[in-house]
């Protein structure tokens, strides 16, 4: 229990802190906002208006609580290009970036860990020397250029499925939707599939060292047995620790899908808000996006401490 | 032994094929790497251009050439000052302990809860879109993972016996941070720094993809993917020469860093 508190003021220690950093960082650090959004050569009467409306007269403190006190409230202000709440943005964004990187981290692990295992265990064959060749050039292999690749031959030669955009499901059904994410979960998936396959296959190397797996072994358990329930379970720790930080760099490897597909997520709205200097929108996006890993490092961390107690005493 | 010597050969041929294309691209180019022809675009390889021309006619072996000083530059700057500065800070903070360190550690924790990608897009907003914004972000992101090895190695070695004599018969904090825990730590700090360099060229090619990294008319890996996907079907050799060239590099520096890892 004292490691969840400890945790959960953690939690809200780092969220609190990066928002915080985001606002000097686009508020403060560069002078004058107003001047960062319209440019040096912004009409003298446009740069007063929108002084006025991102409240640039009040001192830095009063503008700093204020701001403090809307972000608790979920409140992030208003877009200056899109002239709406972010908030309403975000929320129309959000489900497609989501459903995208989930997909990713399923279909990554479901490849990587029996790839993984089967490499882990037994002797040098050709298939294993493949696997292992195959995991150097995964994650060598830009996810951009993975993915055109990818729509040029699946999609514009075969013919397979859509190319780039998304299918609404409310509109064309799931099955159209899910279909429009294919191609997209799978430029995500394969690069981090190739980096999780080597990582079990480390891993489960360790374990294997290990002297309850020889016990395992000369008490006649099953092959199968031996290696799920006796080693995968004790490599875990070490994969699912990595798999962790590669959901972070998958959240952030999804701004560069989306555009790839034309996805629109938050990834390609976020891209959309830097180019157009939309400070506002940036913000509350950088804030949202950093807090989601925040907090899926903090279920994980929790969800860990309570498959594996030894994390608790730490 | 033969594994680490293999990875070892093989990483640095690849490394040293790109380096060198890329060196020999200073001496000599084939063609003007900006001069637009549009009487030859979108030419397939031949004999006057050897990887073929983009949507412009410009010759695409000679914008791989110059493109590759902007993804080395980056991978160096990364790989190097990343190295230097989170050694020295991460040394110091493993070396004097206390609130230095614990401030150090806690803004690395900060730091590596933002992906360096996301550091490098905020940076674009402040600064203009470019290529020394992003390499400055892309550096400042990977300080904080050589900061904590570092750190995290002056930590243990500190116990070690051969320190413990070292101080027993008298040498300062430097000399034995300079002769006897800098030599023991390097080994991590090179597989490190091998990574690194793989992970910056990854970076630096998706915000030139992105259109907020290198800008025009300097080329650049990533730029030229951007460039070429809307005519990937008519000319898929202006795709295939920039994304090869980038897997290349990252695979060679990836098999190096295995390679260094190897015992």
């Amino acid at each position: 229990m004292r490691f969840v508190l400890v945790k959960t003021i953690g939690l809200v220690a780092a969220v609190w802190l990066i928002a915080t950093l985001t606002y000097m960082a686009l508020y403060v650090l560069p002078g004058d906002p107003a001047v960062l959004v319209l440019g040096t050569e912004g009409d003298p009467a446009r740069l007063e208006s929108l002084r006025q409306e991102l409240g640039l007269h009040q001192p830095l403190h009063a503008r700093y609580l204020q701001w403090l006190g809307d972000l608790v409230r979920l409140e992030f202000g208003t877009s200056i290009r899109y002239a709406r709440p972010v908030g309403d943005l975000i929320a129309a964004a959000l489900p497609i970036t989501l459903m995208l990187a989930m997909l990713a981290v399923a279909a990554a692990l479901t490849l990587a860990v029996p790839l993984g295992l089967y490499t882990a265990i037994g002797h040098l064959n050709p298939l294993r020397v493949a696997i292992s060749l195959a995991a150097h050039l995964g994650m060598a292999v830009p996810s951009f250029w993975l993915g055109i690749l990818l729509i040029q031959w699946l999609a514009v030669d075969k013919g397979l499925l859509p190319s780039a955009g998304f299918r609404t499901p409310g509109e064309e059904g799931w099955a159209a939707a899910l279909g429009s994410l294919v191609l997209p979960v799978l430029t995500l998936a394969l690069p981090r599939a190739a980096i999780l396959t080597r990582m079990v296959r480390a891993s489960m190397a360790g374990v294997l060292q290990e002297d309850y797996m020889r016990t395992a072994h000369s008490k006649g358990l099953p092959k199968a047995q031996v290696y799920v329930r006796h080693g995968l379970r004790n490599a875990a720790l070490n994969i699912s620790t990595t798999a962790a930080i590669q959901l972070t760099q998958l959240l952030a490897g999804t701004i560069v899908v989306e555009q790839v597909f034309a996805l629109p997520g938050l990834g390609r709205l976020l891209l959309a808000a830097v180019l157009q200097r939309d400070l506002p929108l940036v913000q509350g996006l950088v804030v949202i996006g950093a807090a989601m890993i925040v907090l899926f490092h903090y279920i994980f961390d929790v969800l860990l401490s309570l498959m594996d107690p030894r994390i608790r005493f730490d | 032994m033969f594994w680490r010597r293999l990875h070892l050969l093989v990483g640095g041929l690849i490394i040293c094929s790109i380096t060198l294309a890329v060196l020999w691209g200073f001496v000599e180019l084939p063609r003007d790497p900006t001069g637009i022809d549009v009487s030859a675009r979108l030419q397939p390889p031949s004999q006057t251009h050897w990887l073929g021309t983009d949507h412009l006619g410009r010759d695409l072996l000679s914008r791989l050439m110059v493109g590759g000083r902007v993804s080395l530059a980056v991978g160096s700057a990364a790989a190097g000052l990343g190295l230097a500065m989170g050694l020295i800070l991460g040394t110091t903070a493993g070396v004097r302990g206390g609130l230095w360190d614990e401030g150090l550690m806690r803004l690395a924790d900060g730091l590596y809860a933002f992906p360096p990608f996301l550091l490098a897009v905020l940076a674009v907003t402040i600064w203009s879109p470019g290529g020394t914004t992003a390499m400055a972000a892309i550096t400042l992101g990977t300080i904080p993972s050589f900061m904590r090895l570092s750190r995290n190695n002056t930590l243990q070695l500190r116990e070690s016996p051969y320190i413990e004599a070292a101080r027993a018969i008298g040498a300062g904090t430097v000399r034995i941070v300079l002769r006897h825990m800098l030599p023991n730590m390097l080994r991590p700090l090179l597989v490190q720094a091998s990574v690194a360099f793989a992970a910056a060229v990854l970076a630096e090619a998706s915000l030139s993809y992105l259109g907020v990294g290198t800008q025009p008319p300097m080329p650049s890996w990533g730029r030229m993917l951007r460039d070429a996907q809307g005519f990937a079907g008519v000319a898929p050799w202006a795709v295939l020469a920039p994304g090869a060239a980038i897997a290349w590099t990252v695979l060679g520096f990836n098999i190096l860093g295995d390679g260094l890892q190897k015992r």
